[in-house]
């Protein structure tokens, strides 16, 4: 008994790399099963579909969900660039113009192991060349970033998560806030809102002296260098003058539907930007 | 064979228990497989072997999420020990004894470790939140346990690995 509490002990202190590296290794020895019963139960899933509805090309989907994907992303930014003035473009041409290029995942196990927290885990890793903080989004808009990579999977934290802080910006105001996720990623289940208000995600730090419409927009700022700027992130809901009086907190419900998710994409990376510092990073970390 | 089969039978309840869908109504709740092997371990191994298998199921359990390593296997080892203690008075072999202690502890370990996580200040819940998601895996736990003792007996009697001495330790 003595030998296991010291275990434990052992284990609550650890180093946060050689703590990384455990986890890793577990990560590593459960991912090839969890990958295989994934694709057991996709196929499953593609047969009874192929069966009940013939004319449904699962791959056909998978590919114009991608150019879906692509093309909306792709609008998003015109849409903003559209709406700059010529004295901002300056600031805008500060950012990667480039296209950014998408890979298509699948999700494979939502909530981790014990639903605390609000991650995802999809069917692409290190081999594909995922990067750890690479953004991850739908064709609705942004819904979290890569958190861990092992070889075939990858842990997508949600931008719902309580550890999450994105850098962002209403276009129509121009004013930046940092929006925080609240730990829940439902909204509208009124069973659930009678037991406690439902906020997936908070936005602090607005200036008091603008003014916030319902349904105003918020896009990521891309200021915390993790997330690209202009990825939608939700739409806002309501809005409180903070306790102290400085700035405006605002309720914002995301853009994506982050209960139902079943193909995201990955942000690809540059080469160079490979060995991002998530910790370093502010205010996106 | 004891240890073998501990370690397959938590690896493939990590995954189950992984890919199991989460109900809002229950609050977001993962189906509690491991804590559910705990529960068996507790009430028909000896404490030794209760204690490998929380240890090894909360470094699974804490390692395929963003929880600090060392949590989960601190929560499984109280709550195994606490088993142990009082199932001298239970009949393990009983329909009922997996569900109630299934319930308890599905209560328990959820309230633990939510106050281990607020402690860290790794999560901001509202406590009605926490409340639903403690009944949630009170249910679930007490659903689950039962049929995992049910097949882990299955299994141990198919590959002969039921000795008597090891229960009564």
């Amino acid at each position: 008994m003595l030998t296991v509490l010291l275990t434990v002990i052992i284990l609550l202190n650890l180093p946060l790399p050689t703590s990384m590296r455990i986890k890793a290794g577990a990560h590593n020895t459960v991912a090839p099963f969890q990958n295989t019963m994934s694709l057991f139960t996709r196929k499953i899933a593609d047969i009874s579909s192929s069966v009940l509805h013939p004319n449904r090309n699962s791959s056909k989907k998978k590919a114009m969900l991608s150019q879906i994907a692509q093309l909306q992303f792709e609008l998003n930014e015109m849409k903003i660039i559209k709406e700059e003035n010529v004295a901002l473009r300056k600031i805008i041409n500060f950012r990667n113009r480039e296209t950014k290029e998408l890979l298509i995942c699948e999700v494979i196990a939502r909530l981790g192991s014990d639903g605390w927290w609000q991650t995802v885990t999809i069917n692409r890793g290190d081999k594909d060349g995922i990067t750890k903080g690479s953004a991850v989004l739908t064709t609705e808009g942004l819904i979290g970033r890569i958190n861990a990579v092992s070889k075939n999977t990858s842990t997508i934290q949600l931008i719902t998560d309580y550890n999450c802080n994105i850098s962002c910006i209403l276009p129509r105001t121009k004013s930046f806030g940092i929006v925080k996720g609240q730990g829940v990623s439902i909204d509208g289940n009124t069973v659930l809102e009678m037991l406690a208000p439902i906020n997936p995600l908070k936005m602090d730090y607005i200036s008091k002296e603008i003014t916030i419409n319902k349904d105003d927009l918020i896009i990521t700022s891309g200021l915390g260098k993790i997330f690209p700027a202009g990825l939608i992130v939700g739409h806002i809901t309501k809005t409180r003058l903070d306790r102290s009086g400085l700035y405006q907190h605002a309720t914002i419900i995301p853009a994506a539907d982050l209960s139902k998710l079943h193909y995201v994409f990955v942000i690809k990376q540059p080469h160079n930007n490979k060995n991002i510092n998530l910790k370093s990073e502010n205010p996106d970390n | 064979m004891t240890y073998i089969l501990m370690i397959l039978l938590l690896l493939a309840g990590t995954i189950v228990q992984t890919m199991s869908p989460a109900y809002a109504i229950l609050g977001e709740v993962k189906t509690p497989i491991l804590l559910a092997f705990i529960i068996y371990y507790s009430l028909n191994r000896s404490i030794n072997t209760m204690f490998v298998a929380a240890l090894l199921a909360g470094i699974l359990q804490d390692s395929l999420n963003l929880s600090p390593l060392g949590y989960s296997s601190a929560i499984f080892i109280f709550i195994g020990w606490v088993i142990s203690r009082y199932r001298g008075l239970v009949i393990a072999d009983s329909f009922m004894t997996p569900i109630v202690f299934g319930a308890i502890s599905g209560i328990m370990a959820t309230l633990m470790q939510a106050l281990l996580l607020a402690h860290n200040e790794a999560i901001n819940i509202s406590p009605l939140w926490i409340l639903l998601r403690m009944l949630g895996s009170g249910f679930l736990c007490s659903l689950i346990t039962p049929i995992v003792f049910l097949l882990t007996k299955m299994l141990d009697r198919a590959i002969g690995n039921t000795d008597i001495r090891e229960a009564l330790q």
